[in-house]
């Protein structure tokens, strides 16, 4: 049933007298033109709130109690922002403990360590906070002196690893030399740098195996005026820096 | 005229949802004591069977829930939201049920002459009337479900379905329009 503008307009307004309790005969008569038209669709209307149904008896009831114990399942009391604070507070403990646990231990790893990339770290870390100087100078031989006590105890405990160091040429023989007290022995592929002369620094990169420190490359001191080439192996460290 | 929640001022909703954000027992319990025959009501009117009416009425419940536990329940009053909710689970279970089919309503109820509805037996007319509002558009149910099954004042359903008081006025027209036609056809039918 389509309805005009005019008509639409008049049962809306019949519908609303309806809705606030007028009766429908009364309605009707407010519009005799419309009236036949208007009859069956305000019958259908009247009809309407029979459809309207309250809960059944218990039924309001028993969807409480489900509601209810639905809900005491999912009340898990969340963390107040106290306890938000303490778990903030003990990760950041934690955190700072395992860095400071690394600083405390990592000093005494030794090269293929888990801890030793820590070291190094730690060690580039200290040199870049120093400024050139005397204070540079020092930190430089702090370091060349771990790395000597690296290799010797490496060596003392026959382990296998990857290491640098940088000393005095203290002996010289064909098929090896002794730098700050450790015999540095050649290998058919070992690389010599320069000529050596007892008493001058010379560098080292190789490895440690059964008690020996077997050479990659040794170089020499460069002549006054020169520095330090840098032609470190793969895998190894300066002597100076970690 | 009948209210969506009677004896419940917005100030006292609004600390009522706050306890219901902290799941306190009590406060989720009135709050399902004032909004259930509200829901129910409009549901019911909607879907024509009681027993699905409280099964939809108490999933209306569960999402607020669900929503509860989310934290993305509202803060300030439950009605519209609660109305929108059940508005969805309705147009789910009619998509789940498929809406009325002729087939389902006994014969005597298209026999009726929808002018005569004073007249018919109760509930060969609520079949034929449950049919004919399950074939209106949803908007239309809704409006008509809120002032029939409800019985919201003009004012109420147009804050609901976030409509004008004029607008809703014309929804309700031509629903009703569209029922007498429908009943009308099941006569011819």
């Amino acid at each position: 049933m389509n309805l005009d503008a005019r008509l639409e307009a008049h049962l809306a307004e019949c519908l609303q007298a309806l809705g606030q309790g007028d009766d429908l005969s009364a309605v009707l008569t407010r519009y005799p033109d419309d009236a036949a038209t208007l009859g069956p669709l305000l019958a259908v209307a009247t009809a309407l709130p029979e459809l309207a149904e309250g809960p059944r008896p218990g039924a309001q009831a028993a969807s409480r109690r489900e509601f209810l114990t639905a809900a005491a399942a999912l009340r898990q009391p969340r963390p107040a922002w106290w306890q938000h604070r303490v778990g903030a507070r003990m990760a950041l403990a934690a955190g700072l403990a395992a860095v400071v646990l690394l600083l405390v231990l990592s000093p005494s790893a030794l090269p293929g360590e888990l801890l030793y990339p820590a070291k190094q770290l730690t060690e580039r870390a200290w040199l870049a906070a120093t400024p050139p100087g005397p204070g540079r100078d020092a930190v430089l031989a702090t370091l060349r002196a771990r790395r000597l006590a690296e290799t010797r105890e490496l060596l003392a405990l026959g382990r296998s690893a990857a290491v640098s160091l940088e000393g005095p040429i203290e002996e010289v023989h064909a098929a090896a030399w002794v730098v700050a007290g450790i015999p540095a022995e050649f290998m058919a592929t070992t690389n010599i740098l320069g000529t050596p002369e007892i008493g001058e620094q010379a560098r080292v990169w190789g490895h440690t195996a059964d008690g020996h420190l077997w050479v990659d490359t040794i170089q020499c001191e460069p002549p006054p005026g020169q520095s330090w080439s840098e032609p470190p192996p793969p895998g190894a460290a300066g002597p100076g820096g970690g | 005229m009948p209210a969506i929640k009677p004896d419940l001022t917005n100030e006292q909703e609004v600390q009522l949802l706050a306890r219901a954000r902290r799941f306190e027992l009590d406060a989720l319990g009135r709050i399902h004591d004032v909004y259930y025959p509200f829901l129910y009501r409009y549901i019911s009117f909607r879907v024509g069977d009681c027993n699905e009416a409280e099964d939809l009425t108490s999933e209306v419940f569960r999402r607020w829930l669900a929503a509860l536990r989310s934290g993305r329940a509202p803060e300030a009053t439950l009605a519209g939201w609660l109305y929108r909710v059940a508005g969805h689970v309705v147009q789910d279970h009619h998509r789940q049920q498929g809406r009325y089919s002729e087939s389902e309503l006994p014969d005597s109820v298209l026999a009726r002459d929808p002018s005569s509805a004073d007249t018919a037996e109760p509930s060969m007319l609520r079949a034929g009337l449950h049919q004919a509002v399950a074939e209106l558009t949803d908007e239309q149910q809704s409006v008509i479900a809120l002032r029939f099954g409800d019985g919201l004042p003009i004012q109420d359903v147009a804050r609901l379905v976030g409509k004008s008081e004029g607008a809703v006025k014309q929804l309700q027209a031509r629903a009703v329009a569209q029922l007498a036609r429908r009943m009308t056809m099941q006569v011819a039918e």
